[in-house]
């Protein structure tokens, strides 16, 4: 079978996972992902929750810092994380199967329109990637300390996951908080950004991907390039979601491990690898 | 072996070692199923319930009321207030609370409490779910008024009697939270609630007297 076609089943099948809360299956864990337990067919918690929950109180309560909560959820992602770096990005997100549903839009785009093109090739564009890191740094653990949960307040994935779904199973029931407008023109930017930019949410925004991005540096599966046969092509990169160039990514913390440059590579020498 | 094995293998030993004592030698996981999975989280979804202040005497789920309700009845208007550990809405709504009751009282505590409001007789009842057994009446008599039924925090029950067709019986009615904004405002919200519920409680409590 099709590299590409096992991803696919993985990440329907991992979309499957994720919602069996639609059975009343909800368990203790959190997902390794970016999904939001406020969907009502969520089976498990956002890390990203558990940590905000984690540091909450520490400002208005001092001492009522829970620690197994920050812990639970990077020991997780920790553990995956070592084991296959940020494949799960590539591989079980649900937010990463809708991206890759509209990266084909994205990817029709950058070929036919030259300014599209530039956006993902613009000398400001590897810097806005540690747009991620400001993000988990500030909107989910400082503002949680200081202000309340500004990041759940204005998650797109919320509005996705939750918001939509609450408000179709539930009409009349609930009104727009103060935070729905602002979260919704935030999802509405994040409709265009998945739309314009392949994999937009995981290269500059997403703080799961955030806190899995490092572990690509020492996880035992990761993928190879073997220089010595490259012939420097750079189809590979070209059809690279994330938009890294393969042939000299050594360990990129943004590779998803999604094997595009695998199947792609016409002389085989994009390989995943288990140990160095 | 190579340097980046030991690493990894110590650090997949390390990180899992941990993860799983973590899960196994506390109640993480009990914790995040109730504290946050089965709790629908309100900042997520940006929304908030669109309860009116209407009193009903069917229960949420056709469960007679729970006993310590009743037998608080006799006494006056009953104000319940559901909570859980982390919910800046159930903050705000305890500051109006401690205001207007004038009483003192922590997020952890779950407690009843007979207390005067404008020469009334009321029993205000604080229920942190977090902090009780599920098998628990108490907590099982939130699904009671949950006339929503997606657990959302903060829930503030008031219960008090009314006129059912010929029979004057216990009444309730469930708020998720108050409209206001502003803190004084959010008061005058308040005791118009409470000073509603006490009104019903003696026009009826007269007839049954």
């Amino acid at each position: 079978m099709k590299l590409q076609i096992k991803r696919l089943i993985s990440q329907f099948f991992f979309f499957f996972i994720t919602n069996l809360g639609a059975f009343r299956f909800k368990t203790g864990f959190c997902y390794p992902f970016f999904y939001c337990n406020a969907c009502p067919a969520a089976t498990s918690a956002c890390p990203l929750r558990s940590l905000e929950l984690s540091v909450f109180d520490m400002f208005k309560k001092p001492g009522n810092f829970s620690l197994k909560l920050l812990l639970y959820p990077l020991l997780i992602l920790g553990t995956i994380g070592i084991l296959t770096g940020r494949a799960v990005c590539g591989w079980a997100c649900p937010i990463g199967l809708l991206q890759r549903a509209t990266g084909r839009v994205a990817r029709y785009l950058k070929a036919k329109i030259p300014f599209f093109k530039k956006i993902g090739q613009h000398r400001i564009e590897k810097y806005l990637r540690y747009t991620k890191y400001v993000i988990l740094i500030l909107l989910v653990f400082i503002t949680s300390i200081f202000i309340g949960f500004v990041f759940t307040d204005i998650c797109p994935v919320g509005i996705l996951t939750g918001t939509f779904a609450i408000l179709a199973l539930q009409p009349g029931v609930y009104v727009p908080s103060f935070y729905f407008y602002i979260a919704f023109v935030i999802f509405i930017l994040f409709l265009i950004l998945i739309f314009l930019v392949e994999r937009g949410w995981c290269r500059y925004f997403c703080p799961v991907g955030a806190i899995l991005a490092p572990f690509n540096k020492i996880s035992i599966l990761h993928m190879v390039v073997d220089k010595s046969k490259c012939k420097h092509c750079n189809i590979c990169s070209d059809v690279c979601p994330m938009g890294i160039d393969v042939p000299n990514m050594n360990r990129d913390p943004e590779c998803i491990l999604c094997g595009k440059c695998v199947t792609t590579c016409p002389y085989n020498v994009v390989t995943y690898k288990r140990v160095k | 072996m190579k340097k980046i094995l030991v690493l990894q293998i110590s650090l997949l030993i390390i990180f899992s070692a941990a993860g799983v004592g973590l899960l196994f030698s506390t109640d993480i996981y009990n914790d995040v199923q109730r504290k946050i999975v089965e709790e629908l989280c309100l900042s997520c979804v940006k929304l908030k319930p669109d309860t009116k202040v209407e009193y009903l005497f069917d229960t949420a789920n056709d469960e007679s009321h729970p006993t310590f309700v009743l037998e608080n009845l006799s006494y006056g208007p009953v104000l319940i207030t559901y909570r859980i550990d982390f919910c800046p809405g159930c903050d705000d709504l305890e500051e109006n609370l401690i205001d207007v009751l004038n009483i003192s009282f922590g997020p952890y505590d779950v407690f009843y409490k007979r207390i005067s409001f404008e020469d009334e007789n009321i029993t205000f009842i604080h229920i942190n779910t977090n902090q009780i057994s599920e098998e628990s009446e108490l907590y099982k008599s939130r699904m009671i008024y949950d006339t929503v039924g997606t657990r959302g925090n903060p829930m503030m029950v008031f219960v008090t009697y009314g006129y059912n067709h010929g029979f004057i019986e216990p009444a309730y009615a469930t708020l998720y939270g108050l409209e206001e904004k502003d803190i004084d405002d959010r008061n005058e919200e308040l005791k118009e609630y409470i000073s509603e519920s006490i009104s019903l409680y003696n026009y009826h409590k007269h007839v049954i007297d």
